[in-house]
């Protein structure tokens, strides 16, 4: 590890990662591609975490990261049993079937 | 006289490691012929019949040795179909993919001690690792999608059916697995493949005398995690055709045999190199092998014939097994995965780590 | 010099994949571009120096997490015509919102200046053992607090995903 990777680089990288992630959450209404979007989210933040630990020269944004990836995990069971949920009372998960809280 | 350029040690590592990998592709792609023999040979000595003993030149026959090529020659060669339901893309990349993981984790195995070539030293592994267990375990996670991939883009019902059930078996089956190397890392204290092997320098030391329980997950979960019988329920040819292959012939069926049997073969070195010494000659120590022989690189090369040797009787048993065992009912397997083997396993932690403890 | 343009090799397919993962109306093609994406960041976290992160995040994403996302495309049996279709409404705040996240980049660039340029080496060593330690010690609440959530998470999808014991709208 003789030359670095300046951190501005990684940080561009996750701003760019997390707008993609951001960008599939508003324009899709497949309820899957909106959960894989929200994990290239996670994941913008992820490498934000590493970057900087690795930035300031310890492990601390390791373990964050580690955390990140169990909620993550969380999140993507709970979100794909919701997804399965739907799916038997609806039939398919465009976003725009979910209309039963809007009065 | 020409001078040679002068190499330094990133060369030398970069080179060697072409070297080490194309050497390691090659002797992959001559297990599957072998132990399809094998996989011949055995059941009829088991059953008392001849097995395949005729393809071969004139009256040289060599057990029946030569029907693999032949079969190998007439996949290669058959002419390709692709349903007309299939998803194209998906359908030809599915055996690459299985393929790719499987070729990882056989890179990652030490296969035996430092060699010394011209006062380089070179490690016997293509890519040597400090967390060698974790690449292992994330190569054979990945390695789930290959089957997937290949039922899905059928778009067949057997195939989807096939390859659904091969996907969860090896995804339950993989936190065992994993649950089974954690005593191991507590016990040698490292992830390192090379330095787990040292650690086991005598044969009292191995891994199966000082944790039984994981060779045991361990080697339930190899059989699960190949699809091989008694758990090969993706496959299941009186349910389900063949499973998530059920669609595909030729080259690409060969593919898929390749993957799973290289699988086996990486399975197997792993199984010897966690439990049972790796290139460890038992009763020899290394330095003692070192000293008898003069030389470093014979040494290294026993050792490689050790791990070899160690690796085939696992490869044995895999044919074994499958010609001894029925088949288990999809329920039972599931059963087997989540509620005996998982609670086992993280019992086999806590004691072992309670113990250690103890000990320390 | 090699490390740099290697990172920007897998930023480039971390990009280019994620861009697949939002676009693409085949949803199994989106989920495997996800994980060509979550492997090339392991490949960042690697170059980064933290080799541990890498693993993880092969063996828990790419190995289960898109895998669960794969099970229940197929589960589901979504074709590629159910799904797709852009909706209509967002694409001026999907613009108003890029321009956003370019000014903010923009913002961020002018006024932190040039950041330190960090410590060399740091946090290379022995990274999974250092990660253990921290985690085992330092960060033990939280990791055990963790495993709570695990759990509950675990119980809640399988709540969540059962067959519904109340009568369907439809039916």
């Amino acid at each position: 590890m003789s030359a670095m990777v300046p951190i501005e680089h990684s940080l561009i990288l996750a701003f760019l990662l997390f707008f993609i992630g951001a960008a599939g959450v508003l324009i899709r209404r497949n309820l899957i591609t909106v959960l894989m979007s929200i994990e290239l989210m996670l994941n913008s933040a992820n490498l934000l975490f590493v970057a900087a630990s690795r930035q300031v020269g310890n492990v601390e944004g390791q373990v964050m990261m580690s955390f990140v990836i169990l909620i993550a995990a969380c999140e993507a069971a709970i979100g794909l049993a919701m997804v399965i949920a739907i799916f038997r009372r609806y039939g398919n998960i465009k976003t725009e079937f979910l209309r039963a809280l809007r009065g | 006289m020409m001078q040679l350029p002068v190499l330094d040690e990133t060369a030398v590592q970069i080179i060697a490691t072409i070297v080490k990998f194309l050497v390691v592709l090659v002797g992959v792609l001559h297990i599957p012929p072998v132990m399809i023999w094998v996989e011949r040979r055995v059941p009829a000595l088991m059953q008392r019949r001849r097995g395949p003993n005729r393809v071969g030149f004139f009256k040289w026959r060599l057990w029946g040795l030569l029907q693999t090529l032949a079969d190998a020659v007439k996949l290669i060669f058959k002419e390709e179909s692709v349903p007309g339901s299939a998803y194209k893309g998906f359908f030809h990349l599915a055996p690459l993919i299985g393929l790719l993981p499987t070729l990882l984790f056989v890179s990652a195995i030490p296969f035996g001690p430092a060699i010394e070539i011209g006062g380089w030293k070179i490690p016997l592994s293509v890519i040597e690792l400090d967390i060698g267990l974790l690449f292992i375990l994330a190569v054979t996670g990945v390695g789930v999608y290959g089957v997937t991939l290949a039922g899905w883009a059928s778009n067949g019902k057997f195939s989807l059916l096939g390859s659904l059930r091969a996907s969860a078996q090896m995804i339950s089956y993989e936190i065992p697995l994993g649950l089974s190397l954690i005593p191991l890392v507590l016990i040698y204290g490292s992830l390192n493949l090379q330095q787990l092997i040292l650690a086991q320098s005598s044969v009292w030391k191995w891994g199966i005398f000082l944790s039984p329980i994981s060779f045991l997950i361990f080697l339930i979960c190899m059989f699960a995690e190949t699809n091989r019988a008694p758990f090969d329920l993706s496959e299941g040819e009186s349910e389900l055709v063949a499973g998530f292959h059920t669609e595909y012939g030729s080259a690409k069926f060969a593919l898929f045999f390749l993957g799973e049997y290289v699988a086996m073969f990486a399975l197997s070195c792993l199984c010897s190199v966690l439990f049972f010494g790796g290139w460890q000659i038992p009763f020899v120590a290394h330095e003692q092998l070192v000293s008898l022989t003069g030389s470093v690189n014979i040494a290294a090369l026993c050792g490689v014939m050790a791990l070899l040797l160690k690796a085939a009787f696992f490869m044995w048993l895999y044919v074994w097994v499958r010609w001894t065992l029925p088949r288990f009912r999809y329920d039972q397997l599931m059963k087997i995965g989540w509620k005996f083997l998982l609670p086992l396993g993280l019992a086999n932690v806590c004691v072992t780590a309670l113990v250690l403890a103890a000990l320390a | 010099m090699v490390e740099v343009w290697f990172f920007y090799f897998f930023a480039a397919i971390a990009v280019v994949a994620s861009l697949g993962v939002i676009l693409l109306r085949n949803p199994v093609a989106a989920a495997m571009l996800l994980v060509v994406t979550l492997c090339a960041l392991a490949a960042e976290y690697v170059l980064l120096g933290a080799e541990f992160s890498a693993a993880i995040q092969v063996l828990v994403y790419a190995g289960a997490i898109v895998i669960l996302f794969t099970f229940v495309i197929m589960m589901l049996n979504l074709g590629q015509e159910e799904v797709g279709q852009l909706a209509g409404f967002s694409k001026w705040a999907l613009l108003l919102f890029m321009l956003g996240g370019a000014g903010v980049i923009l913002i961020q660039r002018l006024s932190m200046g040039a950041l330190p340029p960090g410590v060399p080496g740091g946090a290379a060593s022995d990274n999974t053992y250092e990660v253990g330690m921290a985690l085992f010690t330092k960060y033990l609440w939280p990791f055990e607090l963790a495993s709570l959530l695990i759990l509950l998470a675990l119980i809640a999808s399988v709540v969540i995903a059962r067959k519904p014991t109340f009568p369907s709208r439809d039916a």
